[in-house]
């Protein structure tokens, strides 16, 4: 029937689209605190995905019962790893350079993190498990019980960071560093902690999409290209300068683009959403909930 | 309390003090005065860590503070509020109080502060969910000072609170210091109104092209003639 194709791709979308918004709020959060345009945010969610890929591959190997726990949390753990050393090694000590400057080094990155990845890893594509496996017939919908672990893995760390960030003091640093960070130390805000900290959420957040998405596009050295696009479309799309525009940005691109690969023809997929990000850029040059930016002073 | 010794500091080439030696003993207010460019704020930027002398030598409560980092400063007691009253213009007025506690954060919840926070300064009480950015001048400079308070710092530097506020405001401010300084925080005081500054504190310096040309006692200052001329717009 046609509506439950309808909604299926609708779901599917929601699916996709929480993941693209995961990797924007990561990208946002960096961009937010730093000032760092995180180019490499998908190469590096890549990077962590072939490590616990690799956990998986081993501890299942090992005969342990729980490989996927095992790489689940061993992403988190190296993921937050990762993130505090790149930030610690490459972003700290240019943190006073250009704008154009920043931009280079996480370009810079790109393909660094890419080319070790293929050095340590190999160009193989190798396949992911889900997290949860099988599928649900509802009629002519199939849906993966894994779906909804991706939407309500999706949903949970995004009210988790949005509590923070709106009530905790830690939040309210994270906030006051990113207006202005020399007031912030006036009033005793470890602001390079902040920032190393929202380098760490952020790498995390990408190493989860990754590893949830890995099971669709496999494991290998480009599995991040077009999410990570897509998560920049959405964050641009949403307003850089809001939290809440990224995730539903993340919603309306992973939606639009399941509904033009079904209905219209996948070869027109990008197209055509780049087509509506730059039409809505042309209404709301600051994004659909972005303000304009205030002047540091 | 505090003690500046020899402090020398420069922007790139651009010598901003030479060889500053200053005291502020605990409980007192001490202003310090000069001209546009004098290096007013560079000194308060010393002290809180924002500038790193090249020479000389800062020291609180006998603990040398020279070139630790500002966030390590506050924790020593030693709270400075810039000039231009840079609030958080996004944050609300609560979240912009909330930050100022971020130093007692572990040991008092905030919001057993604000009562007190607002028998200062009842007008932000009617404000707390405002955006800093909305409210007038005379309020951004009272949230400033507030935030400033909510730290609960022993040392209070507040770097020109009158400036481009009207006249009736600018008495509340003094006040309000005056208010702050009686309850126990000592407070160092950058000012171009000579002429209010110099009543409210008890000791003063004066800076000219970095360097302490005068100090001494506010009262001695005030009626000094070459401070007048200089200063207080006197026509002797
Ligand atoms: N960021 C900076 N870069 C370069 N030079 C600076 C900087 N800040 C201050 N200066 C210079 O240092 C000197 C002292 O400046 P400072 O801001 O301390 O003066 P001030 O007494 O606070 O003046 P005002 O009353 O105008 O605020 C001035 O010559 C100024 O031009
Ligand atoms: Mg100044």
């Amino acid at each position: 029937m046609h509506w439950q194709i309808f909604l299926q791709n609708v779901f599917g979308g929601i699916e996709t689209g929480s993941l693209y918004a995961l990797a924007a709020l990561g990208v946002v959060l960096i961009y937010r605190v730093s000032d760092v345009t995180n180019f490499a945010q998908g190469e590096m969610a890549m990077f962590s995905t072939f490590v616990t890929y690799t956990i998986w591959v081993y501890s299942a190997n090992a005969g342990f019962p729980y490989p996927y726990i095992a790489a689940f949390i061993g992403a988190l753990i190296f993921s937050a790893i990762f993130g505090f050393l790149i930030e610690r090694i490459f972003i700290r000590p240019t943190s006073d350079s250009s704008l154009l400057g920043k931009m280079i080094v996480t370009l810079g990155l790109i393909l660094m993190v890419n080319g070790s990845a293929g050095a340590i890893f190999g160009t193989d594509s190798h396949y992911m498990q889900r997290a949860i496996t099988g599928h649900i017939r509802f009629g002519n919908m199939i849906i993966r019980p894994h779906s909804f672990f991706v939407i309500g893995l999706a949903i949970v760390i995004m009210l988790v960071l949005f509590y923070m960030i709106k009530f905790t003091m830690f939040g309210v640093a994270i906030r006051a560093t990113a207006q202005n960070d020399k007031v912030a130390k006036l009033m005793g805000v470890p602001t390079k902690k902040v920032t190393a900290f929202t380098w760490i959420m952020a790498t995390m957040m990408g190493a989860i999409a990754g590893l949830m998405i890995a099971p669709a596009t496999n494991v290998y050295t480009g599995m991040m290209a077009d999410i990570h696009l897509k998560s920049f479309i959405a964050a641009v799309l949403g307003g850089f300068t809001s939290f809440v525009g990224p995730v539903i940005g993340g919603l309306m691109i992973g939606i639009l683009d399941n509904l033009v690969g079904y209905y219209i023809s996948t070869n027109w997929q990008t197209v055509i959403v780049y087509g509506f990000l730059i039409i809505i850029l042309i209404f709301k040059p600051y994004g659909l909930f972005g303000e304009i930016p205030k002047k540091k002073v | 309390m505090l003690k500046l010794h020899d402090i020398s500091a420069f922007y790139g080439n651009i010598n901003a003090l030479s060889k500053i030696n200053l005291k502020v003993k605990k409980g007192e207010i001490v202003s310090l005065l000069g001209a546009n460019g004098a290096g007013k704020s560079s000194t308060l930027k010393v002290i809180s860590g924002l500038l790193e002398p090249r020479e000389g030598d800062v020291f609180f409560r006998d603990n040398k503070i020279t070139g630790m980092e500002p966030e390590i400063i506050v924790d020593h007691g030693i709270i400075h509020i810039p000039e231009g009253r840079q609030i958080f213009p996004a944050l609300t007025v609560e979240e912009n109080l909330k930050i100022g506690a971020y130093r007692i954060r572990k040991s008092t919840d905030w919001r057993d502060k604000l009562d007190n926070i607002f028998e200062y300064f009842p007008a932000l009480s009617d404000r707390r969910q405002q955006k800093g950015g909305t409210l007038s001048g005379g309020e951004q400079q009272m949230l400033a000072i507030a935030r400033g308070l909510m730290a609960e710092p022993e040392l209070l530097m507040l770097d020109e609170p009158s400036l481009g506020l009207a006249p009736l405001i600018v008495k509340d401010i003094f006040k309000i210091i005056k208010k702050i300084n009686s309850e126990g925080v000592t407070i160092l005081l950058v000012e171009q109104n000579a002429n209010m500054a110099l009543k409210v504190a008890n000791r003063a310096y004066i800076l000219e092209t970095g360097e302490i040309v005068h100090s001494g006692n506010a009262k001695d200052l005030a009626s000094d003639e070459k401070v007048k001329e200089a200063y207080l717009g006197s026509t002797h």
